[in-house]
Order: C-alpha cells, then structure tokens, then sequence
C-alpha cells in the first residue's frame, strides 16, 4: 500500500514537472516566432531604399522597434517562466493588523492600512473575512485579523509583511505639525495538513467557562478560545460573537498558519547566510514603507520605489506598488540563476 | 436591555446559523459541550452507523440541528417540545441547514407523542435554574427569555425527576447500548445522578 502510495506521489510530481516545461517551451515558441517575425521583417527592410521610399522606410523602421520590445518582453517572459514558483503564492493568506509607536496615530493609521487592504481585495474580488477586530476609543484598531481568500492571495500580499510608517499632521494635532508613527502589518500564508500537523499533545486548549454558575443563567456571549502551541510558545486568541466551535476552529487555522510561517522563516534565515539576494530581510520589524501624507507620495525603502498616489493607493490600487517588488523580486531570482 | 440574538434574531451555534425568537431559549456556547460529548460518544461506540436521536426540549433545535449536521445521512433526529411555536423556529431552522427530510419535530409534553421505539441517543437541555433565582439573573434573560425554558422548579431539578420518572420508563426508549445526555445546572452533579 505504501508503495502504490508513492507511485501516486511520484506520478503527481512528474504531472507538475511536465506542466512546467509545457509551460516554458510554449513561451520558447512564442520567442522563436518572433524571432522570424524580426528576421522577416529585417530582410525586407535592408531592401527599401531610404530616400525613394522614405514613407515605407520608417514604417518597417517602426515595426522594427516594436518586434524589437516584445522580443525583449519575450525574452524575459521565458526566463521567468524557468523561475521556480513559489508554491505558496497560490494560497489563501492571513492578515494582521498591529499599530507601533505613535498611540491614537498609530491606531488610526492600522485603520488605514486595514481599509487599504480591504479596497484591494474588493478590486481583486477576494473574499475579505474579519476574524476580529478590535476598535480603540479614537475610532482607529487595537488589533484587528482578516482571512483573505481568493487564487493568489499571497503572491500579491506577502511583501506587505513588516512596519509601514506615516508621516502627517494627526487630527488632534492642534499646531500642523507633522507626526511619525507607525504600524506592523503580518501576512501569514494559509497553511494544510501537508505542511503543519499540529500535534493535539502540543496544544493548550482555554475555552472561555464561566465561573460559578453559568449555562442557562448567562446568555451573553463568551465564547473565547484561547489556543497555545507549547513547543513554540504562540498564542492564538479569539472573542467574538460567533460560536465556539467556529471560534476555535478559526483559532486553530490562524495557529497552523503561524506555525508554519515560523518554520519557513527559520528555513530562510538558514538560508539567508548562504545567499544574500533578497527583497528586503523579511524580518518582522522591517520598516518597509513611509507614508507622507502632506507630499502625496509613498516610499517603499527595500527597492528605493516612489509613487506619488498615496490616496489611490490607499483605496485599493495597492499594484501600483505590488508589481515593481513583484518584478524585482523575479529580477533577483533570474540573477540567482544566471550567476550560477 | 433586549439580547442582541434577539434583535437581529439569530445566533451562531456549532459554526451553523440559527433563527430565534423570544419563544426559543438563545443557544449557548457551553451547550456545544453536550454536542462534543454525544458526538465523541457516538463516534466510540456507534461506528457511525445509522443513528437515531431524540431531542427533549429541543427549542431553536440546536443540539439536535447540530448533531444530525454532523453525522451521516442515515441518522434521524426527532425534536419534542411543548411550545408549538418553538417547533415553528426549529422546522425553519432544519430547511434552512437542507436537514429537514433527516428530523422530525414533534408536539408533545415529554415522551407523550414520541412514537415508541429503541432510539440511540436521548439527549436534553431541560429547565435546571431554582424559581426563586430567577430574579437575580440578568435582566437579559429574565425580562426577555422564555421562563417555560427555564424554571426547573423550588430546586431547579424538577425537569430531572420527571425523565427519571416517565412512564413508560425512558429506559424503554433507549437501546441497551444507548445514552441518556444531560445538561445540568452548576453544582447539580451529584443530586441529578440520585435522581
């Protein structure tokens, strides 16, 4: 049984394999297509005299360039297509929202980034969950986490892990000057059995009990679930108005997935020694962004990128800044490649 | 001071949506307990085989919704309950979950209508809270949840010493491998086990 049982492993894997290269080789006969396209044209071109036929010269001139670009796009696209994926952009993601330093600002400002996220996933028709949240006097968020559901989550998200710092005059700010605080935001990919088997033993499950008489005398709502896992001493607390049984089931994914976050970072940090190319260190305390509101613009420090559309972006056109990491990152991997 | 469940009248239970009214006791968090207990019963004894459960007060029908939703498709569930409008919520619950061909919701005062059979699983959440402490509960409860639902009598176990004391016995309506699964109040483990 075990070894039909590899078999099937075995057969699935060949599966992606040949998927891959079907992929790549389609995309090498795109290039080449181009490439006799070009040699086409180029032909024909070196046969049109410049000045009789100056009109049907710049013509073939201009197609030239244009074969020329996507040759160029062409080219690329192969090469990332050689890039091993991420298995994980693919998934579902976890989000937290933690203000830093700065008190109401800060709170404020966890606000915005979590209404950020949320226009974004409207635009990208993901399905935008509120695990919990909690709102502070002020009106901004002590914590808040969302289940972001949808293909490609975390491809698109992951680079939004880390501290985004703002820069602007806060509300109550009588005298206009400008404040900088801060916020964490945490991306964690949805993890499956495959990849985390919480062992019941490492649990600690707290259910929320009433002490001294409860059941029918008490119909407000505690349902808490409070899950800790011992080996690596992370907490997972929920209290919301749902049932416990979702409460901990919710409670329970969030932990599979922060389990495995951590794992994966541990893995990168081993990594890390070995190979310096990176976006950014990856670590939770990265400051990653500054947000100047009274210059309009967004700075994103791990690729030295500036855009001057802080109110779009903050209303869900988070590509603008998402595409360019993207890119990089794929840049980075390319260069891993080739200098090996 | 109205309950919220009461307000937008429904509540979460077992991750499953349930209508309610102010005929219905709200579901609580800690009766998921007794759907924990019966399902892991359930699972170590029965074999997941076709199981039939009876429901004593079934109310919203959240226990008894519950369990059905978390078993196969050949166990039944039938609902007793006096109040016949809360059999109404709990109909509407069971078409809303797609378990109505899978229960039965039947008026009737105890065991007086439930057809005579060998069922399974007896389950019940009966009114278990002392009359006189009534009024020192929360004006959430005893200003808007149905007192029927709730007052087990002088010592609360009122509810206890008539299933003990049904005739015909309940044992008659149980396999010789069956369960009776109870929620009882704080502090009545020992006097409902005498019973």
């Amino acid at each position: 049984l075990i070894e039909i049982g590899l078999a099937q492993e075995k057969r699935k894997e060949y599966v992606k394999q040949l998927q891959l290269i079907q992929e790549v080789s389609q995309h090498f006969q795109i290039l080449l297509e181009i490439l006799e396209k070009e040699k086409e044209v180029r032909e024909l071109f070196e046969t049109i005299p410049k000045v009789e036929e100056k009109e049907l010269y710049d013509l073939a001139s201009q197609e030239l360039e244009e074969i020329k670009i996507k040759l160029l796009k062409q080219e690329k696209d192969v090469l990332v297509s050689l890039l091993t994926k991420d298995s994980l952009d693919s998934r579902s993601a976890f989000i937290e929202f933690r203000p830093g330093t700065g008190g109401s600002e800060a709170q404020l400002f966890a606000l915005d980034m979590f209404n950020m996220i949320k226009a974004y996933a409207e635009l990208k028709n993901w399905k935008f969950e509120v695990i919990e949240i909690s709102y502070s006097e002020v009106g901004g968020i002590r914590d808040a986490t969302v289940m972001l559901q949808g293909e490609g989550v975390f491809g698109k998200l992951k680079f939004e892990s880390g501290v985004h710092r703002v820069q602007r005059v806060p509300e109550t700010e009588s005298q206009g000057r400008v404040h900088t605080s801060t916020m964490t935001l945490a991306v964690l990919a949805e993890a499956d059995e495959v990849d985390i088997d919480l062992n019941e033993k490492d649990l600690r499950i707290d259910v929320y009990r009433s002490s001294g008489a409860g059941g029918q005398s008490v119909n407000k709502t505690e349902s808490a679930v409070r899950i800790t896992h011992l080996p690596s001493g992370l907490v997972v607390a929920i209290q919301d108005e749902r049932s416990q049984h979702k409460n901990k089931a919710r409670a329970l994914q969030i932990l599979k997935a922060k389990v495995f976050n951590l794992e994966r970072e541990k893995l990168a940090q081993e990594r890390q020694n070995a190979r310096t190319q990176q976006i950014g260190s990856g670590a939770r305390s990265e400051r990653i962004r500054t947000y100047n509101f009274p210059q309009n613009r967004i700075t994103d420090h791990r690729i030295g990128l500036t855009v001057y559309n802080l109110q779009g972006i903050l209303a869900g056109e988070l590509d603008e800044l998402i595409d360019p990491l993207i890119e990089h990152s794929q840049e980075l991997e390319l260069g891993k490649i080739i200098n090996e | 001071s109205e309950p919220i469940a009461y307000i937008i009248a429904k509540k979460e239970f077992w991750s499953l949506t349930f209508n309610v009214t102010k005929h219905t006791l709200i579901p609580r968090p800690c009766s998921e307990t007794l759907v924990e207990v019966t399902l892991n019963e359930i699972n170590n004894q029965f074999h997941q085989k076709s199981i039939k459960i009876v429901d004593l007060g079934t109310g919203t029908g959240c226990l008894l919704l519950s369990l059905i939703h978390s078993l196969n498709n050949n166990c039944l569930g039938f609902g007793i309950d006096q109040s016949k409008k809360a059999l109404e919520i709990a109909t509407q619950n069971a078409i809303n979950l797609n378990l109505i061909d899978r229960v039965k919701f039947i008026h009737s005062n105890w065991i007086e209508n439930l057809p005579i059979d060998q069922y399974d699983i007896i389950i019940s959440n009966p009114p278990y809270i002392a009359t006189n402490d009534i009024q020192s509960l929360d004006d959430t409860i005893k200003n808007f949840e149905p007192i029927l639902a709730l007052d087990g009598g002088i010592d609360g176990l009122d509810a206890y010493r008539i299933i003990a004391n049904l005739n015909p016995p309940i044992t008659n309506y149980l396999k010789e491998n069956g369960f009776l699964i109870l929620e009882i109040g704080y502090n009545q483990h020992k006097q409902v086990i005498k019973i």
